[in-house]
């Protein structure tokens, strides 16, 4: 019993704790009893250590219940204060400890926290080849879609009847990545209401250690009503050009040129007569197209222009991105190059970013 | 006048078509989750987001309407029949692959594809110019014709794509379909659903797991191999390194200097390859080749494989597979452009002849005026090629030049 209790510590989300936890019968208004004091500190404690460390440590020092009960108490603390870097950042931490544990746990412990808290189907394959784990195609997929270094892209994997091979190291980094959404989802779903006056107060210190730690806001990019044709990235630059020629451009292309340009705050009027350069255009289906684009017709959404590896997946990257830097999207390049833009702007003024598009157009 | 003939020469067999044979007519699995589309014969026009929950209703639709092509989304949805894409509650989707002869190069396009400018007149074979050579227009019109041979080359596509399939993604063949689209190429329905749920990022990451976009070798294990046990171990759970050794084996058998200066090796690196090509294809699959060729270190070998990975590839559509909205072709429908059904290869894909076994009209002969058409081949017989006469020709001939828009009925 205590060896199980021990494991619902460690892994605390999976849906063993969840039903642990149930089975306890507590309210929030519980834990303004002495008794629970204890793990009311400990839930304070587990979200300061997310936004001090990025990581929660895993107290092993601590009676199982106290770790086990302070999750769901953290995770109801993160959603009443309804901030969206602090679930972020605190979904992260817990994952970064999972993953932490699982480093020094038995493959047959790894596989089961696979298998209950993800529902991934996975098996040890030991050292004889030189991967440890393989991992379903699908659930890799899913989980590994999100991370963008070339290792993890599919065609570097080795991939052989339908499952990914691993190393442990990979393995965990992927389920700790699995976790955090279950995380995420958990403290979507936990108690929000009038918290009790005991842990109003540690919501109220949350607060303000949040707000220390907040990282400084995005400094807003439009240099408004002035588009730089000079800070767009190489693709879009070599979409626009084509157009200005008539020339015919691929689908995508031109889903992603209408979709940047309606983005950065080009009228739609203005696109329209991008898109009627081309000899046989039709002036009606284009605008028709553009107002879709830009979220006035259909389905209401406005769209935003495919990322970088998407154009790359349809050959309309332009020099696999070598002149971009780290950026994974066209508006990001956009928006950088605009800063840089318009630091220079401050002083020189050079006339080339000066250009409206209107004008061009 | 001539077009008003051949549209009401194609309703009425289109309409007959589906009348007598709507057994041929293939339902996707949960057809009430699918949404249906279909364009006008007359005008072309797509007439979507339709829904319809059993064949009857299905059947009877197309046989009132008589659409030139019909289709159903891959995607299944809470109400496929919602006018908004977001009002119909995507629930997941099939996985698809097209391969088309568009995407394929091969030499006998030169022959049978031909352009007219819309401005001038002037006409030319092969793939349309940007501009008109003569009088410089962009409104160039083009004609894609199909032959054995472009449909083979889509074949061979298609082949290469179901190993990745299979052996890669451990589908088995229930879950898989071949089908001949009725054109220039193939499709393959992949109904699984442990893949089902992917979204478009994972969509993508399988479509250039396919085509081999962004492949690094080294990742693979090859360029820092020790010999023939690592070789063996990385085999037994990397198809793609797989793929790369034998690629890369058949590249170096074949290749010649001028092969190899073209991947982009230096001329004295191409000589040596070549020189000791013997020694490199004994040492190949003991994973000794590294150090057989002396002046090629490991940026050469990743060049070698490179060329590998780019014949190894199978090249897909890479936009189908990525949409998870997408209207496909309705199994077993006929082809606006051609009047052949959109065909099950139900035996073996090798043996299976799409120019006979995709005939949807077997009876009867028409006589149309045809204004040009290259010499082409339906069921076992050739015909053509014809200029500006008139012809009388088995049903399924005469279709395919009225589909094509080369011929009248008369």
């Amino acid at each position: 019993m205590e060896v199980s209790r021990e494991k619902l510590a460690r892994y605390p989300f999976t849906s063993e704790a969840a039903e642990y936890i149930k089975a306890r019968g507590l309210f929030l208004s519980d834990f303004e009893k002495p008794e629970f004091q204890v793990v009311v500190e400990r839930a304070e404690e587990r979200i300061r250590e997310a936004l001090e460390k990025g990581v929660v440590n895993y107290r092993g020092d601590v009676v199982a219940d106290v770790e086990i009960l302070s999750f769901p108490l953290a995770l109801a603390l993160v959603n009443s204060i309804q901030d969206n870097f602090l679930k972020h950042r605190y979904a992260l931490a817990e994952s970064e400890r999972a993953r932490r544990i699982l480093a020094n746990e038995e493959p047959r412990v790894v596989l089961e926290v696979a298998r209950d808290a993800l529902g991934w189907k996975a098996r040890f394959v030991g050292s004889k080849l030189m991967y440890d784990y393989a991992l379903d195609l699908g659930s890799y997929l899913e989980v590994a879609s999100v991370f963008h270094h070339e290792r993890w892209k599919l065609v570097n994997r080795p991939v052989k009847d339908g499952y990914v091979y691993l190393t442990s190291r990979e393995f965990t980094r992927l389920i700790a990545e699995g976790i955090k959404g279950i995380i995420e989802d958990e403290i979507e779903a936990s108690p929000r209401g009038r918290l009790p006056p005991k842990l109003g107060e540690v919501a109220d210190r949350i607060r303000r250690l949040l707000s220390e730690k907040r990282p400084a806001s995005e400094v807003t990019e439009v240099v408004k009503g002035r588009v730089v044709v000079e800070a767009f990235p190489p693709c879009i630059k070599s979409f626009y050009q084509a157009l200005l020629k008539g020339e015919h451009l691929p689908h995508v292309a031109r889903f992603a040129i209408t979709s940047f340009l309606l983005n950065i705050g080009v009228e739609v009027e203005e696109v329209v007569k991008l898109f009627t350069r081309i000899p046989d255009a039709n002036e009606r289906i284009t605008r028709y197209q553009v107002e879709h684009i830009a979220g006035l017709r259909g389905s209401k959404t406005k769209y935003t222009p495919p990322k970088c590896e998407t154009l790359k997946t349809h050959g309309l990257c332009v020099e696999g991105g070598r002149f971009c830097g780290r950026v994974k999207h066209p508006l990001t390049y956009y928006r950088r190059a605009l800063r840089r833009f318009g630091r220079v702007g401050e002083r020189e003024k050079p006339e080339l970013s000066e250009e409206p598009i209107q004008e061009v157009l | 006048m001539e077009r008003g003939r051949n549209l009401s020469f194609l309703r009425s067999l289109f309409r007959k078509f589906y009348e007598e044979n709507g057994a041929l007519l293939e339902t996707p699995s949960s057809m009430e989750r699918r949404e249906f589309g279909f364009l006008t014969l007359d005008r072309r026009i797509m007439v979507r987001h339709l829904s319809f929950e059993k064949k009857d209703e299905l059947l009877e639709f197309i046989v009132d309407r008589v659409p030139s092509d019909c289709y159903r989304s891959a995607a299944y949805y809470m109400d496929p029949g919602a006018p908004e894409m977001s009002g119909k509650g995507w629930l997941g989707a099939d996985l698809v692959f097209d391969i088309d002869a568009d995407h394929i190069p091969s030499p006998c396009k030169e022959e049978h594809d031909r352009w007219r400018c819309l401005d001038c007149g002037e006409e030319g074979k092969g793939t349309a110019p940007d501009l008109c050579p003569r009088c410089g227009s962009k409104r160039i019109e083009e004609r894609l014709w199909f032959c054995s041979r472009c449909l083979e080359a889509a074949k061979l596509e298609t082949v290469k794509l179901l190993d990745f399939l299979t052996s890669d993604f451990g589908l088995t063949y229930d879950e898989l379909k071949v089908y001949f689209s009725g054109h220039r190429g193939y499709h393959v329905h992949v109904e699984s659903e442990a893949l089902r749920s992917l979204g478009q990022d994972a969509r993508r990451e399988i479509a250039d797991y396919i085509t081999g976009l962004g492949i690094d070798p080294s990742m693979h294990g090859l360029l820092h191999l020790r010999g023939e046990d690592e070789l063996s171990k990385l085999l037994e759970c990397s198809s793609w390194a797989g793929r790369l050794m034998r690629g890369g084996y058949e590249f170096i058998l074949e290749g010649s200097v001028e092969d190899f200066v073209r991947i982009g090796l230096s001329k004295y690196q191409a000589s040596a390859l070549v020189e000791n090509r013997d020694v490199v294809l004994e040492s190949w699959w003991k994973g000794g080749f590294l150090k057989s060729v002396k002046g090629l270190g490991r940026r050469g070998w990743a060049k070698v494989f490179l060329e590998a990975a780019r014949r190894e590839a199978a090249l897909i559509d890479t936009v189908v597979t990525t949409d998870v909205h997408r209207l496909i072709r309705l199994e077993g429908s006929l082809h606006g452009k051609t009047g052949f059904r959109k065909t099950r290869v139900s035996g073996s894909l090798e043996s299976f002849d799409p120019l006979k076994e995709a005939i949807a009209f077997n009876r009867g002969e028409v006589r149309i005026h045809v204004e040009k058409a290259p010499e082409f081949r339906v069921g076992d017989s050739i015909y053509g090629p014809y200029s500006d006469e008139d012809v009388e020709l088995p049903t399924a001939a005469a279709v395919l030049l009225v589909c094509k828009g080369l011929a009248y009925v008369v």
